[in-house]
């Protein structure tokens, strides 16, 4: 065992059983609040594009959430929902909405070029770094043809960033699958697998010395971050093969044209949202997001926008068009809700319980407005015991979308963070007013 | 404010900023000098960045270690999607994801598995062994072949005997000569070696590297053929061929003569001209039904055997290549062009088209569809290619607070699509970039959404006016009635040539140019100047430069 001494091997296998178990885990959610809250377990991160304008506002009737057409997938789940109106997008020029959109939503880094990278870790990756060593994989990246057509590889198709750079989520589910279960199956497979892994794994880091010697100044970080990503890789799959959970899922082996094709969005978003459930029911993460499509995308959604693409369609369609187009992904995180709360443990908690969904969008339209900007917090908690003051609607004015997240921190117990990025001015700065139930 | 103005600017997803609308309209930001700032990543310049292969590169390379397998797809195809420079695909800026490097694990998995699925599969691998020698001998040779191919270099004795040893741990058991040479390829794969474009060089007396021989043939090679070098190029290297600009330029004439060559050829032009996305290119299906899978097909096969043709079958001038008045269509890109197929029409054959509607590839379908919006034309987006790809001058961005809604159609039905378009350039806070941008695209206008010829505007029902006056400050200024006469004197203008050497340049190095590379530009625009425009010879120039056998630590 070289890069793995066996003691830390048996303390996170320690730490794997009781994940399996299912066990609640708030071992590093110290931090003293106001009030008491139970703090999420999990996060899960959704981006759907180009917001839901117009006319998507949710009322409050009665004291209750009146979620209006747009969002009417999700009344199930109304009780569970905090649902922001007014938020700003951390965007200063609309005309780079798309790209500074993307690379601002979740990280807070303004980008001096229209096709430049974030230079800040998003918010989930700062969660995830509390939470790696308690799992095999430190967050999982899904994107639903997130890498196709328009936008494909561009800045405006990434949301999701580590410290040393973009994490471009994977679009395959079938390799997804791959990625958190792995292939061996007998622990003769896996022993095996594992000894000539290592022997591969001997050779590449001799290989990534020399590179060094030989390329220019900059391979030190390009290399660095191989090194990290192998490192990862290693671990993982040590861990992995100590797993131990039902891991009920039909994979579905899509060849290429299959994965980019349009009709196949509604097929890929429902698999990588099971997978998405899978992965935080199993353990294998604590954090996971959903990328649905990019800022630009070309998606022609089959029943939904078949003639025209979604970014075309949010820029200069109908308002019937948009409207239709808004229902279509709102109905996916209600998807996405009702799969989380189908999982049960035997006292009757759901994975929405412990699970905070945080979905947002990098603008308010496909014509670069940047509010309101739709952000919603959903489960976490059971209903009235988590940080979030939910079943309502909260009605906010030149707030920053990344208040919202800087509160997401708080609630995971990252309360020393007051503002993510570059975006720390008055308006970004702290949690965000009235969404606690714990806090002012 | 400039309403309306810009739609929303797209290519090769990276959102593109129309105009800097300065404020003064007396300065337009004419210079194609150095543009450190245009495309470089934010923050410093970096001289010598470290590459990492392409999808395509990948796949490519995989296809060229196994020939005799017969594949056609690899792992490669579902990486990530690619990172871009300025134009053209290269993973030169962000440092590889965790993601990617688990692809890059169960993609050298994947094929080594691949190549050693079968006895007959494990016998292409040691042909040309002789048996007798046994397994252990014929595997690690065979694996110290494929590390020389894949690494781009030879190997030392440390590396083969790692190889051995991994052989023998494969070998083991029941593993066999396929399970050695499988636990072998999977390693040579996951090397680093292999998955970015190292570039070795020896210190010269001015600060820069030299290029060693293997490091020159690796450039070389995903220059001109997107994968890595063969064996001829591996010897040449290793017997010092690659040490003179003559020996290179005779390596590169032989290279750019190959057929490996074409598909990188086309390559450059279809990043060149924004057709990246040309595969999934959106068209509203009510207006243009015609517009599926196959005519998108058929026009990118079009502009890539028409490139091909005229690089590597006629007289290779980016003058031929922008005003030839022929073809190689297939028939959905003739239905586009309006005319029936000649008798005996066999796909990729030469047709001649009417010289007054078009010439060379910015009058071809692809180039006109893909600079359009999916239902009506954008005069901006067609202009601002031709001022930014084709003229290198860089544009910044339109100012906070302005609508960039597409322009539609005059609700009062007062007003031409011409003249909705001519209000921004008449505004003094858009003018600066737009009085640049707009008389080229209106030139276009006399081309559809898909590349059609029209009188009319479908959506106001008025007869196209084509008639401007273009303003850059370059030499395609003054007066043009029609889109012939304006791409002639594209095709002619020497800005272009010595913008087209600029981006033959950036995708050689795989990188935006820094202030250090001016120099070697010049040199390279006055050559390609004095050679008529001739590509072939301007590729052989640019490999044959100290820039390109050089490099900074």
């Amino acid at each position: 065992m070289n890069a793995l001494s066996r003691r830390a091997l048996l303390s996170r296998l320690a730490r794997l059983s009781a994940a399996s178990a299912f066990a609640p885990l708030f071992d590093a959610m110290a931090a003293p609040a106001a009030r008491s809250f139970t703090p999420p377990r999990n996060l899960l991160v959704l981006f759907h594009p180009n917001g839901f304008e117009p006319g998507w506002k949710p009322t409050m009737v009665n004291g209750e959430l009146s979620l209006g057409p747009t969002l009417a997938a999700l009344e199930p789940f109304k009780s569970r929902l905090l649902v922001t109106y007014g938020l700003q997008a951390g965007i200063r020029n609309e005309v780079m909405a798309h790209s500074e959109g993307m690379t601002s939503m979740f990280t807070g880094s303004l980008i001096p070029k229209s096709d430049a990278y974030a230079t800040h870790p998003s918010f989930d990756q700062l969660i995830a770094e509390k939470m790696a060593a308690s799992t095999p994989l430190s967050s999982l990246e899904l994107g639903v043809q997130s890498q196709v057509g328009f936008g494909a590889g561009g800045n405006s198709s990434v949301m999701i960033y580590g410290r040393s750079g973009k994490l471009q989520p994977e679009d395959d589910p079938n390799a997804a699958f791959r990625r958190l279960f792995g292939q061996a199956a007998t622990p003769n497979e896996v022993a095996q697998s594992r000894a000539r892994r290592q022997s591969v794994l001997d050779l590449v880091r001799g290989d990534l010395a020399k590179v060094r010697d030989l390329a220019g100044t900059d391979a030190a970080t390009k290399l660095d971050a191989h090194a990290t990503g192998l490192r990862q890789l290693e671990t993982r799959l040590d861990e992995l093969s100590m797993l131990q959970c039902d891991r009920a899922y039909t994979p579905h082996a899509l060849n290429t044209g299959q994965l980019g094709a349009h009709e196949r969005f509604p097929q890929l978003a429902d698999l990588q949202a099971d997978l998405a459930v899978l992965a935080l029911k199993c353990g294998v993460t604590r954090v996971a997001s959903i990328q649905y499509a990019n800022s630009v995308t070309d998606r022609r959604i089959p029943g939904v926008n078949p003639n025209v693409g979604v970014h075309s369609t949010m820029h200069a369609g109908t308002r019937a068009e948009k409207a239709t187009i808004n229902r279509y992904f709102a109905g996916l995180g209600a998807a996405v809700l009702a799969k989380l709360d189908a999982v049960k443990r035997s006292d009757g908690t759901s994975l929405l319980d412990e699970t905070l969904v945080v979905w947002g969008s990098e603008m308010a339209i496909g014509n670069h407005l940047k509010d309101p900007v739709p952000f919603i917090v959903a489960g976490g908690a059971k209903p009235g015991a988590g940080y979030f003051h939910q079943g309502r609607l909260l009605e906010v004015e030149r707030q920053r979308t990344t208040r919202l997240l800087v509160s997401v921190l708080h609630a995971f117990g990252l309360t020393s963070t007051l503002a993510l990025g570059d975006l720390t001015d008055e308006s970004s700065r702290g949690p965000l007013p009235g969404a606690s139930r714990v806090a002012p | 404010m400039c309403s309306p103005m810009v739609r929303w600017l797209v290519v090769a997803g990276v959102v593109v900023v129309a105009c800097r609308c300065a404020p003064s309209p007396e300065q337009p930001p004419v210079r194609l000098g150095a543009t450190p700032d245009v495309l470089a990543p934010s923050g410093a310049t970096v001289p010598a960045p470290l590459r990492r292969l392409t999808r395509q590169q990948y796949h490519r390379s995989v296809l060229a270690l196994f020939p005799t397998h017969g594949w056609t797809e690899t792992p490669a195809l579902r990486f990530p999607a690619d990172e871009t420079a300025g134009p053209f695909l290269t993973n030169v800026r962000q440092p590889v994801a965790p993601l990617q490097v688990d692809l890059y694990s169960t993609a050298a998995q994947d094929v080594a598995a691949r190549a050693t699925a079968t006895t007959a599969d494990v016998n292409k691998l040691v042909a040309g062994c002789n048996r007798f020698r046994g397994d252990e001998f014929c595997g690690t040779s065979a694996l110290q072949q494929l590390a020389r191919r894949a690494w781009r270099r030879s190997l030392d004795d440390g590396e083969n005997a790692a190889l051995t040893a991994l052989y023998r741990q494969g070998a083991a058991g029941s593993g066999g000569l396929g399970g050695g040479l499988a636990l072998g390829i999977e390693a040579i794969l996951s090397s680093p070696s292999f998955l970015y474009l190292v570039e070795p060089g020896e210190p010269l007396t001015n600060g820069r590297l030299r290029l060693t021989g293997f490091g020159l043939a690796t450039r070389l090679s995903f220059f001109l053929w997107n994968q890595g070098p063969d064996d001829v190029l591996l010897d040449a290297a290793e017997r010092g061929e690659l040490d003179t600009a003559d020996g290179v330029a005779v390596q590169a004439w032989r290279l750019l003569k190959d057929e490996r060559a074409t598909a990188q050829l086309g390559r450059f032009h279809l990043e060149w001209l924004g057709l990246g996305g040309l595969d999934t290119l959106e068209k509203d299906s009510r207006r243009y039904p015609f517009f599926t899978q196959a005519t998108r097909d058929a026009l990118k096969a079009e502009t890539l055997d028409f490139v091909d043709t005229v690089i590597r079958r006629s007289d290779g001038r980016l003058e031929t290549l922008l005003s030839a008045s022929f073809t190689l269509a297939r028939e959905p890109s003739l239905r586009v062009y309006g005319i029936d197929p000649p008798a005996r029409f066999a796909p990729g054959l030469p047709v001649g088209l009417d010289p007054t509607q078009r010439a060379g590839l910015l009058t071809q379908p692809a180039w006109l569809a893909a600079q359009a919006n999916p239902k009506t034309t954008s005069p901006v987006h067609r202009g601002l290619f031709v001022v930014t790809n084709l003229l290198c001058l860089p544009l910044g961005s339109p100012p906070p607070g302005v609508d960039i809604s597409p322009i539609g159609v005059d609700p009062t039905g007062q007003k031409t699509r011409r003249q909705l378009v001519e209000q921004h350039t008449s505004d003094p806070a858009c003018a600066g970039c737009h009085r640049l941008i707009d008389p080229i695209g209106l030139v276009f206008e006399r081309y559809d959404a898909v590349g059609a010829w029209r009188t009319t505007d479908l959506d106001d029902g008025q007869p196209i006016d084509t008639r401007v006056t273009v303003t850059t400050g370059s030499d395609l200024d003054g007066p043009v009635d029609d889109p012939v006469t304006l791409v002639k004197k594209i095709a002619r203008s020497p800005r272009v040539r010595a913008c087209a050497a600029r981006q033959w340049y950036r995708f050689a190095f795989g990188r935006q140019e820094t202030a250090e590379d001016e120099v070697e530009l010049e040199k390279l625009s006055a050559r390609f100047e004095a050679s008529g425009g001739n590509i072939p010879d301007l590729l052989v120039a640019l490999v044959s430069s100290d820039a390109f056998r050089t490099r900074l630590p």
